[in-house]
C-alpha cells in the first residue's frame, strides 16, 4: 500500500503552550494518501483538522509549537521527512510540491497586489523567468480556472472579484507550479451553495488534469459525500475513524460518526421527526478527559465493561478492510447499534 | 483617479476658506481691540479711530476677511500719502507692533520651524518605525523588551521635561552649544554644519516622544498584519521570511502610520511651541506665543493660525493621495 | 393556526448611497423590492436565498431596524410600518430577534442573568415570583444550568451562547421570533441541539418563527413553509415538502441541486444543475426576470418582462414564465 503512497503522516502530534496550559491540538494522527486521491478530513471546530494540515505544510512557527511524528513525502527523487528537514528545504517544497487554499479567499489574497502579481510571484519563486513570463503564466492559469477575460482581469485587485472568482484566483495561484498535493481548508465554506458547486467541480477537473492528491478539510458531510474517496473523521485532535467514503456513510464504525450522520437534516428527504443529537459539548483540548475523548458524550459507553471508555484511550484499530476506528466497542457491538 | 484628486483638492480649498473665515469671526468677537493696543500711553479717541482705519478694522469682519484674502494674491496698501506703505503679494497683513509686513516676519520664522520639523520627523520616523519593525520581528526577545522600555520612558516624558533635561544636562553641561549661540539661525544653504549642530538637540528632544509612540504603533501594526490570512498565503507559496516581512507585511502595516505621520508633521510645521521656547528658536511657535501673550499682535496671530491650519489641510490631502496610491481598495472603486 | 401574525404587503427597502459629498452619482440598491408574505400564528416560515438576496434586510426591516421605503408591515393585526421608535417599544416585546453570532450580540461585561433580566427592565415588566426566578426558569428551559446566572458570556461555548440569546428573546413571551441564521455559526452536532430546542419551544409556547438562513437542509427540517428570494424578489413560495420535493422555479431547482446530500451513492448519481456565473449586483439588477441572466430556460420574454408571483397550485406561488414540473 505504501509503495505508491505520495504522502504519509505518522503519529503526528501538534501542541501549543498557552497561559492556561498545553493545548493538544492534534494527537497521534496517522494517514496516507496517493496521487489522484482525495482524502477528506472531517471534524468540528477545534477538532485539529486545520492544525494538522498547517503542520504538514510546515506553516506553524516552530519556536511556538511542539510538533512530533513524521510527515513523509515520497518524491520521485526519494523520500523526505519534512518535520526533521530544514526550514529552507520545506519552504522550497511549499507552493511547488504542496499547495494550499483557504476558507476565506478575500482575506487570503493580499489586498495591495493585483491577482496577476500574486500568481506570478508564486510561479517566479520556483521557476526561472522574468516578470512578464510570470504574468503570462498567470493569464494561462486564470483562463484554466475559468475566469472570464483573463488578459484584462490579470491586473485587477482581489476586491474587484466576487467571492467565487476570488477562490478561483486562489486555486490558480495554488496550482501554478503543478503541485502533487493540494490541501483545501474549508474551500467552499464562505461561499454560496451555487458557487460552492462551481468550485467543487473546478477542483475535481483540476485534480484530473494535474493528478493531484487532495486533502479536503471540511465540516460539511454533504461536500464529503460528493467529493472524497476516503474520509478521516477527527474528534478532539484524534482521528477516530478512517474509511472509504461509502463505508463511512453506510457502515460507520465510531459512535461519533454515527451521531454526526444522524444529526444532519437533508434536502432530499422531508423529515418531521426530531433530529437526533449528540448531547453535550466537545471537550477542552487543554485538559482532555481520561480515556476516550468522546466518552462523556457517547451513548454506548455502558456497553463496554470495566469503565474502559473513561479510563483507557482506545487505539486506532482495524474494523474492516481499509476501515479503521478508535473505539472500545467490539465489531459486533458496533454492528448492533448502527 | 483624476476625479478623486480633483474632488479632494476642491474640498480642501473649501475647508481652507471656511477655516480662514472662522478665524476672522473668532478674533472679531474677542474682547481686545488691536487699535487701542497699538495706541500706546498718550492715547486719544482720534488716534484710536485713526489706527482702526489704518489697520482696516473699521469695517465688518467679512470685509476684513475679504481684504485679507485679496491681499494674499495682489498685495495690500496701508495708510495714505506720505505714511503710505505697501506689503507686496503675498500679503498677510501688517504688524504695527513690529513695524513690518507679516509676510516678512513669517518668512524669517518659517525656515526655523521647517528645519525643526523636517529634522525631527526624519529622526523619529527612522527611530520609531525601525525600532517598531525590529521589535515586532524579534518579538519576546531581549531586543523587544529593550524597545518596550524605550517606549515606556519615551511616552511618559513630555517634551517640556525631555527638552529641558537635554538642554541642561547635555547641551549646556558639555558646552555643545554656547548659551550665547542658542537660538541663532544658520541657513542650511550657507552653513550646513552649523545648521545641523544647532538643530540636532532640539530634533532629538522633539523626536523622542514621537519615536516612542511610533515604535509602539509600528510594532502592534506589524504583529497584527503578520497574523493576517494573506501572510499565511504568502508562506504557503514558499515566500521567504525576509520577503514576507518586507514585501507582504510592511506595506499594509505601515500605511496607517503614514496617515498619522503626515498629520503629526503638519502639526509641527505650525510651530513646536515648547521646543522652540526651550531652545530659544525663533520659529513660528515662539512667534505665535509672543504675539498672543505679550503683544496682542492680531495680524500675526491670524496669519499663523491660518498657516497652521493650511499645513494640516494640505498634509491631509497628501496623506489621502499617498494612501490611495498604496492601497488599491481606495484607488479603484 | 391560520391567524396571521405578520403580513408584509409590497414591502420595499432601497438603500441609496452617494459616492461623496461633492458627487451627484447615487447608487440605489434595491435590497428588498416589493415582497408579499405572511407568517401565521404557530408557524415557521423559512426565508432562504444566497448572500445579497435581501433575506436579512427583510428581517431587519420588519423589526424596524431599517425604515421601510414603501409597502406595509402588519404585525399582530396592527400596521406598524410608520411607527416611531417610541410606538415600537410595546411592539418589540412581542417581536423578538435571534442573531447569527451569539457572541457579538451579548454584552461581554454583563452577566447572562442581567442580560436576560434587562428585557424585563426595559419594558417595565415584573414577572411573577421575581426577575431572578423568571431568569432561572428561562435558563433551565433553554437547557442551561440555572446556577450559572452570574457567569459572563465568554464562559460559555458557541451553542450555549445561542441558548442565552434564545432565552433573552423568550423572556417577554413574544409571538414572533425573527431568527437570522441562528445556527450557521454552530458546529454540526450543536446545530441539531439548537434546532430541536427551537422546535420544542414553538410547540410549548405557540411561537411563530421567521427563520432566515442560507442552509437549505436546516430550513427543510424546521419550516412549515419556505420562501425563496433572489435579488430582492420572491421567486417561489410553497409548503416545505412541496418546495423541496417538487420545486417549480428554476432557481429553486438549481439551488436545491447545488446542496450536497450526505449520501455518496445518491450524491454521485443525481443530476446536477451548476449555474454559471455569479449573482448580479443588486445595484444593477437585470431587466425582466432578475434570474434570467443565469437561467437555462430564459427566453426573450424573460429578459423583458418580470413574471409576477402567482399561485399555480394550492399554497404554491411561483414567479416564473416557464415553471418546472407539473
Amino acid at each position: 500500500m505504501s509503495a505508491h503512497n505520495y504522502l504519509e503522516v505518522k503519529k503526528l502530534n501538534v501542541s501549543f503552550p498557552t497561559e492556561d496550559g498545553l493545548v493538544a491540538a492534534t494527537s497521534d494522527l496517522t494517514f496516507s494518501l496517493a496521487r489522484g486521491e482525495t482524502l477528506a478530513i472531517v471534524g468540528e471546530s477545534g477538532s485539529g483538522k486545520s492544525v494538522s494540515s498547517l503542520a504538514i505544510m510546515g506553516l506553524h512557527n516552530r519556536a511556538r509549537t511542539n510538533i512530533s511524528g513524521e510527515v513523509i513525502l515520497n518524491l520521485p527523487t526519494g523520500s523526505l521527512e519534512l518535520l526533521s528537514s530544514s526550514e529552507d528545504t520545506v519552504r522550497d517544497l511549499r507552493g511547488k510540491e504542496m499547495a494550499m487554499i483557504f476558507q476565506d479567499p478575500m482575506s487570503s489574497l493580499h489586498p495591495y497586489f493585483s491577482v496577476g502579481a500574486q500568481i506570478a510571484e508564486a510561479w517566479l519563486l520556483h521557476n526561472k523567468g522574468n516578470k512578464s513570463d510570470g504574468l503570462k503564466r498567470a493569464i494561462e492559469m486564470l483562463e484554466l480556472v475559468g475566469i472570464p477575460l483573463p488578459v484584462e482581469r490579470v491586473h485587477d485587485f482581489p476586491h474587484q472579484f466576487s467571492g467565487g472568482m476570488r477562490q478561483r484566483v486562489m486555486i490558480a495561484m495554488a496550482l501554478v507550479n503543478n503541485p502533487s498535493l493540494l490541501i483545501a481548508d474549508e474551500p467552499t465554506t464562505a461561499l454560496d451553495v451555487t458557487v460552492q458547486a462551481q468550485i467543487l467541480k473546478l477542483l475535481r477537473d483540476m485534480q484530473k488534469e494535474f493528478n493531484m492528491a487532495i486533502i479536503l478539510i471540511t465540516h460539511d458531510l454533504g461536500v464529503v459525500a460528493e467529493f472524497a474517496d476516503r474520509v478521516n473523521v477527527m474528534y478532539a485532535g484524534k482521528n477516530v475513524e478512517e474509511a472509504p467514503v461509502r463505508d463511512l456513510y453506510y457502515k460507520p464504525a465510531h459512535p461519533y460518526t454515527l451521531g454526526l450522520l444522524r444529526s444532519i437534516p437533508r434536502v432530499d428527504q422531508i423529515d418531521t421527526h426530531r433530529l437526533q443529537t449528540i448531547p453535550g459539548q466537545p471537550p477542552s483540548l487543554i485538559n482532555l478527559p481520561m480515556g476516550c475523548a468522546f466518552a462523556p458524550r457517547c451513548p454506548y459507553k455502558e456497553l463496554v465493561p470495566n469503565n474502559l471508555c473513561t479510563t483507557k484511550n482506545p487505539e486506532l484499530s482495524n474494523f474492516a478492510d481499509n476501515h479503521l476506528t478508535r473505539c472500545h466497542l467490539t465489531h459486533d457491538q458496533i454492528e448492533s447499534v448502527r | 483617479m483624476l476625479k478623486f484628486v480633483s474632488r479632494r483638492l476642491l474640498s480642501s480649498l473649501i475647508i481652507l476658506i471656511v477655516i480662514s473665515a472662522t478665524v476672522f469671526i473668532i478674533f472679531n468677537y474677542l474682547p481686545f481691540d488691536p487699535a487701542r493696543l497699538a495706541c500706546g500711553k498718550h492715547c486719544t479717541p482720534e488716534i484710536v479711530s485713526g489706527n482702526r482705519h489704518r489697520l482696516g478694522l473699521d469695517v465688518s469682519w467679512w470685509m476684513q476677511w475679504w481684504e485679507y484674502l485679496k491681499g494674499i494674491f495682489v498685495g495690500r496698501t496701508y495708510g495714505q500719502g506720505a505714511a503710505m506703505f505697501t506689503c507686496p503679494a503675498p500679503a498677510f497683513g501688517y504688524s504695527f507692533n513690529q513695524h513690518a509686513c507679516v509676510s516678512t516676519i513669517l518668512a524669517s520664522a518659517l525656515p526655523v520651524t521647517v528645519s525643526l520639523a523636517i529634522g525631527a520627523f526624519i529622526m523619529w520616523m527612522f527611530l520609531g518605525v525601525g525600532l517598531g519593525v525590529i521589535s515586532a520581528r524579534f518579538r519576546n526577545t531581549w531586543i523587544d523588551r529593550a524597545s518596550n522600555i524605550f517606549v515606556l520612558v519615551g511616552t511618559s516624558l513630555p517634551t517640556f521635561i525631555s527638552g529641558l533635561l537635554i538642554l541642561l544636562f547635555i547641551v549646556l553641561k558639555f558646552n555643545l552649544i554656547s548659551p550665547l549661540d542658542l537660538g541663532q539661525w544658520h541657513s542650511p544653504l550657507t552653513a550646513p554644519w552649523e545648521w545641523f549642530t544647532s538643530f540636532f538637540w532640539p530634533w532629538l528632544s522633539l523626536a523622542l516622544i514621537y519615536a516612542a509612540t511610533y515604535t509602539r504603533f509600528t510594532r502592534s501594526n506589524v504583529i497584527e498584519t503578520s497574523s493576517e490570512d494573506f501572510i499565511r498565503t504568502a508562506r504557503a507559496k514558499g515566500v521567504s521570511e525576509r520577503k514576507v516581512l518586507w514585501k507582504h507585511t510592511l506595506r499594509p502595516a505601515l500605511a496607517p502610520i503614514l496617515t498619522i505621520a503626515g498629520l503629526d508633521f503638519a502639526g509641527l510645521l505650525g510651530g513646536a511651541i515648547i521646543t522652540e521656547q526651550i531652545f530659544q528658536l525663533p520659529g513660528l511657535g515662539r512667534l505665535t506665543l509672543q504675539a498672543a501673550l505679550q503683544d496682542y499682535d492680531l495680524p500675526i496671530i491670524v496669519s499663523t493660525t491660518i498657516l497652521a491650519a493650511t499645513f494640516v489641510v494640505v498634509a491631509n490631502l497628501i496623506v489621502d493621495l499617498a494612501y490611495a496610491f498604496l492601497d488599491p481598495r481606495i484607488r479603484v472603486k | 393556526m391560520n391567524q396571521p401574525v405578520l403580513e408584509l404587503k409590497n414591502l420595499k427597502k432601497h438603500f441609496i448611497s452617494s459616492n461623496g459629498v461633492f458627487s451627484r452619482n447615487k447608487t440605489t440598491v434595491k435590497a428588498v423590492d416589493g415582497i408579499d408574505m405572511t407568517v401565521n400564528s404557530g408557524e415557521t416560515v423559512g426565508l432562504v436565498g444566497e448572500s445579497g438576496c435581501g433575506k436579512t434586510t427583510v428581517g431587519r426591516t420588519v423589526l424596524k431596524l431599517y425604515e421601510p421605503t414603501s409597502g406595509s408591515i402588519i404585525f399582530d393585526g396592527e400596521e406598524i410600518t410608520n411607527f416611531s421608535p417610541r410606538q415600537m417599544k410595546p411592539v418589540r416585546s412581542k417581536l423578538q430577534m435571534i442573531f447569527q453570532d451569539p457572541y457579538s450580540s451579548l454584552n461581554p461585561r454583563h452577566t447572562i442573568g442581567s442580560i436576560i433580566a434587562s428585557s424585563y427592565e426595559i419594558h417595565g415588566i415584573h414577572p411573577e415570583g421575581g426577575v431572578k426566578k423568571a431568569v432561572q426558569n428561562l435558563l433551565d428551559r433553554v437547557g442551561l444550568n440555572p446556577e450559572h446566572i452570574n457567569r459572563f458570556p465568554h464562559e460559555f461555548s458557541g451553542g450555549q451562547r445561542q441558548r442565552i440569546g434564545i432565552a433573552r428573546a423568550l423572556a417577554l413571551r413574544p409571538k414572533l421570533i425573527i431568527a437570522d441564521e441562528p445556527v450557521s455559526a454552530l458546529d454540526v452536532s450543536i446545530q441539531a441541539q439548537v434546532v430541536n430546542l427551537l422546535d420544542d419551544l414553538q410547540k410549548e409556547m405557540g411561537l411563530s418563527y421567521l427563520f432566515i438562513a442560507h442552509d437549505l437542509s436546516v430550513v427543510q427540517h424546521i419550516s412549515d413553509r419556505v420562501i425563496v428570494m433572489y435579488l430582492g424578489k420572491i421567486m417561489e413560495e410553497a409548503k416545505t415538502s412541496q418546495l423541496f420535493l417538487n420545486p417549480r422555479h428554476p432557481y429553486t431547482k438549481a439551488l436545491l441541486s447545488a446542496v450536497p446530500i450526505p449520501d455518496p451513492e445518491i450524491e454521485r448519481n443525481r443530476e446536477r444543475i451548476v449555474l454559471s456565473g455569479d449573482l448580479p449586483s443588486p445595484a444593477n439588477p437585470p431587466s425582466g426576470c432578475v434570474f434570467s441572466t443565469r437561467c437555462w430556460k430564459a427566453t426573450e420574454k424573460c429578459h423583458q418582462i418580470a413574471p409576477p408571483l402567482v399561485e399555480i397550485s394550492i399554497g404554491s406561488k411561483v414567479a416564473c414564465h416557464f415553471p418546472e414540473g407539473n
